[in-house]
């Protein structure tokens, strides 16, 4: 018990890059959304989706 | 690019974070985990080929730089690891932080949307590189360097500020997405030649033009051997980059305002090279070697076609890997014998071995031989120059022919011939440095085999 | 000093401000201007050298005949327009007699000799008052005028006082003068963008009042007054000696710092109503500052010992004295730069 708080408190530093990781790929994907809701909305690029397909933009 | 952003962001409170025995190894493994993240960007899915969102997007000409910056990081961790092992760990982590941070302003740099963000970024990048270079330098010339450093920067690059208040008050945007459906030609009078001028000195600065160079020598003397790295390979790219994107706002006016600048760079570069055959001092050869490889790539940018701007960006690539892994080389060279000169160091060849073939490697890198990207890069801007003008043949063989022998003269003094008598001990190679070296060359070597994805957006 | 001598004094300053901020009536304004001096020079003399003594005098002199230049105008403009109000400044000969009697108070430029000499001959505490709280009248007055006030004499006096703020400062090793030249430097920007913009100008005062604070709030802390004092502080404050090094660059207005914000946008407004060469000189001239700065930064903080010494650091012992504005004000002078839209907002 004492050993596993003890790796924790080494270790637990190891959570901070891939925690910035998700976070980053989060709001990337919120700014992607954001942006397609955008897209979509113009008279210039708005369709209908093709049967499997996720995007107008791809 | 948030994905990147934010842990290249996470990384210093990680460093701040670690304890003293797992410093290095965290910043290293987790740097190194950034990597594979940049290649993302290569993925561009969306049909105007940009990943992009209100302020950052990266398109071809962004991410083979991005993707060079975040592969420098951790190999700038790894090479100063002995330049810092006597200071203490505060001193560390706050030298670990100046490099993370670099590596944060340069990704926002790379991939900003707006002009004035780019210059509010691009200005950003000098006080890390300022600091890494005055605090953590060898001897007292540092100080001086510091300040060539900066204000040659900050003269070249307040014109900019102005140019671009200016254009905003006259355009209504500087969004780079959206400049080129506005741009109108830029009528011939002087004041739109002095325009030009103030837009692309900054960048001429930075590169740097020959004539506008001396701090660039001197900089990356005095630097530590990651900041040496990073000027090499990252810093003078923003120049070649700035001018890549900037030149879409001054369309006719450029064919016209070249010339001089044309002919500067042209000459500066055999200038430099002859320099280059009479150093004593390694770093600073190797300094100058890259004032003449960007040479070339200015003539590249100011030519405007399609084929010399794929050389330009090949070359800046590659320039930023060979010039980076020369810089290690010299370094390890002198943190054995505690002397740039190299004429102190001589006959390594027997004591390294392993080291000894690194330097063949590099060398021959450097001076473009077939199966490296350098190659690549050359023959486009060769070959477009010559359409250009065919007098350029004469310059550029010429120039070929000057960095074949410093590059050969550089190797011959380091390592042939004898030891000199005063080196009684020297350390092997490490194994830290052998995977250095190769992580520098292995870039190099591979990316032969698909070259499309640093050739820029004109390939 | 005695309190209660030293809470009259200080109540006054702060009441004689005041007055001149509220006022309307220009016999108002001059009051409080004049209370605002009385107050101060028992706080230059309060060391007792013969250095403060002529600081004192020096600054009474100057501030004396600047009150009665003040006087003068008002009461020309009196005569010509019948009213006393502060913004009706219609003559152009008072409007005129009035800058100059502003910039006297201000020390910029064709006037600027008393400032560097004022505040090296007292402490570094009031020096900081010198340099921060008693623009803050004079300000307001040129704030209010601000249209009467003739372009071509203004904008001559702005370019003077970057040049001569920045040029000043390289032969300076005292702190406290170079401080003052650097004060002479801001001023001259916010006198440039005085005509154009006046809430700018203001924004500019803001930001310029934190940064002198906290730079000065870290020299006070060190008790450093020179350059040489300066290179030992790092025994002593190794954070400090950073957040000045980032500070002093952010005064330098290097960009992705709150310093920026005042520049590039006095630039934008300049560039917008005048001609591009003078902002171009003004930005230029401003890289003097910087130099002046970056030898400080060098002195304190880029040139350490290349190991750690062996002296004693002082910083393991604990020192009583807390500053709790200093954190805010600093990250204020750091990080300000992303949201001014925000700051742009308070004005």
């Amino acid at each position: 018990m004492v050993n596993l708080i003890q790796m924790v408190r080494d270790h637990w530093v190891h959570i901070l890059v891939p925690m910035g990781f998700v976070v980053g790929c989060y709001l990337d994907r919120r700014n992607d959304e954001k942006l397609t809701a955008f897209r979509n909305k113009s008279l210039l690029f708005k369709r209908e989706l093709r049967p499997n397909e996720e995007a107008t933009w791809k | 690019m948030l994905k990147l952003i934010i842990p290249t962001l996470m990384l210093i409170p990680l460093a701040w974070l670690s304890n003293s025995k797992n410093l290095w190894i965290n910043t290293l493994m987790y740097s190194f985990m950034l990597t594979p993240i940049s290649l993302l960007l290569l993925n561009q899915t969306s049909d105007t080929s940009l990943n992009m969102s209100i302020l950052f997007f990266s398109d071809p000409l962004s991410t083979p730089l991005i993707i060079l910056t975040s592969w420098l990081l951790p190999l700038m961790l790894l090479a100063s690891q002995s330049h810092m092992s006597k200071e203490s760990e505060t001193r560390k982590k706050y030298y670990i932080t100046m490099l993370i941070v670099l590596q944060l302003f340069l990704f926002l740099t790379f991939s900003a949307t707006e002009m004035m963000l780019f210059y509010i970024l691009f200005e950003s990048t000098l006080i890390p590189t300022l600091i890494i270079i005055t605090r953590w330098g060898n001897q007292t010339e540092r100080l001086n360097a510091g300040v060539y450093f900066l204000f040659y920067t900050l003269m070249g690059s307040l014109p900019l500020l102005i140019v671009l208040i200016y254009i905003y008050n006259n355009l209504g945007t500087l969004n780079l997405l959206i400049l080129p459906y506005y741009i109108m030609p830029l009528p011939f009078l002087w004041s739109s030649k002095l325009l030009w001028l103030a837009c692309m000195m900054a960048f001429m600065v930075k590169m740097p033009l020959y004539g506008l160079h001396l701090w660039l020598p001197k900089a990356h003397v005095e630097a530590p051997i990651a900041g040496s790295m990073v000027l090499a390979a990252i810093l003078l790219k923003l120049g070649g980059y700035g001018m890549m994107r900037i030149t879409i706002f001054l369309d006719p006016i450029t064919l016209n305002m070249s010339y001089p600048f044309l002919m500067l760079s042209l000459w500066g570069m055999l200038m430099t090279s002859s320099i280059c055959l009479r150093q004593a001092d390694l770093k600073s050869l190797i300094a100058y070697s890259s004032v003449s490889h960007m040479a070339l790539v200015i003539v590249a940018i100011l030519i405007q076609t399609p084929w010399s701007f794929m050389g330009a960006s090949t070359l800046m690539i590659a320039h930023g890997l060979t010039s980076s892994m020369l810089f290690t080389l010299a370094n390890t060279n002198y943190e054995r014998t505690h002397s740039r000169t190299m004429i102190l160091a001589r006959g390594l060849q027997t004591m390294l071995p392993v080291m000894a073939s690194w330097w063949i490697l590099a060398s021959l890198t450097n001076l473009a031989l077939p199966p490296t990207i350098n190659l690549i890069g050359e023959l486009l801007i060769i070959s477009s120059s010559f359409s250009w003008s065919n007098i350029t043949m004469l310059l550029m063989g010429l120039n070929m022919l000057l960095t074949a022998s410093y590059t050969l003269y550089m190797l011959i003094m380091t390592q042939r011939g004898n030891v000199n008598p005063h080196i009684k001990f020297v350390l092997p190679s490490f194994t830290r440095e052998n995977t250095l070296m190769a992580l520098h060359m292995l870039p190099l070597l591979l990316l032969t085999l698909n070259p499309k994805i640093i050739m820029g957006p004109t390939f | 000093m005695n309190p209660l001598a030293s809470i009259i004094m200080s109540s006054t300053l702060i009441s004689g401000t005041l007055i001149t901020l509220i006022s309307s009536h220009w016999l108002m304004a001059w009051m409080g201007l004049e209370m605002n001096m009385f107050a101060i020079i028992p706080m230059i003399m309060k060391n007792n050298s013969p250095r403060a003594i002529e600081a004192a005098t020096k600054y009474f002199l100057i501030q004396a005949s600047a009150s009665m230049l003040l006087l003068m105008a008002a009461s020309l403009n009196f005569m010509y327009s019948g009213q006393w109000t502060l913004t009706e400044m219609n003559v152009s000969m008072a409007s005129l007699i009035m800058l100059i009697a502003m910039l006297m108070k201000l020390g910029m430029a064709p006037f600027h000799f008393w400032v560097p000499e004022v505040t090296q001959g007292t402490v570094l505490l009031t020096s900081l008052i010198i340099l921060t709280w008693q623009k803050l009248a004079p300000l307001a007055i040129l704030f209010q005028i601000a249209p009467s006030i003739n372009v071509n004499i203004i904008l001559t006096t702005a370019i003077l006082s970057i040049l001569i703020g920045g040029w000043g400062g390289l032969n300076q090793t005292q702190l406290r003068k170079i401080m003052a030249y650097s004060s002479i430097a801001h001023m001259g920007w916010m006198a440039a963008v005085m005509i154009y913009n006046p809430t700018l100008m203001l924004l500019n005062l803001l930001l310029y009042l934190i940064f002198t604070f906290s730079a000065f709030t870290i020299l006070i802390k060190c008790s450093s007054t020179s350059t040489s004092m300066l290179t030992m502080t790092w025994n002593s404050y190794p954070l400090m000696v950073s957040v000045l090094l980032i500070i002093l660059l952010s005064m330098g207005g290097l960009p992705p710092l709150t310093g920026f914000v005042p520049k590039w946008l006095i630039i934008y407004e300049l560039i917008k109503n005048t001609n591009i060469a003078m902002t171009l000189t003004m930005s230029i001239l401003a890289l003097l500052n910087l130099f002046f700065y970056l030898r400080l930064i060098y002195a304190s903080s880029l040139t350490l010992f290349p190991t750690s010494s062996n002296l004693k650091f002082k910083w393991k012992i604990n020192t009583p004295n807390k500053m709790y504005f200093l954190p805010t004000m600093v990250s204020i002078s750091l990080l300000f730069l992303p949201v001014s839209p925000m700051i742009l907002m308070l004005n």
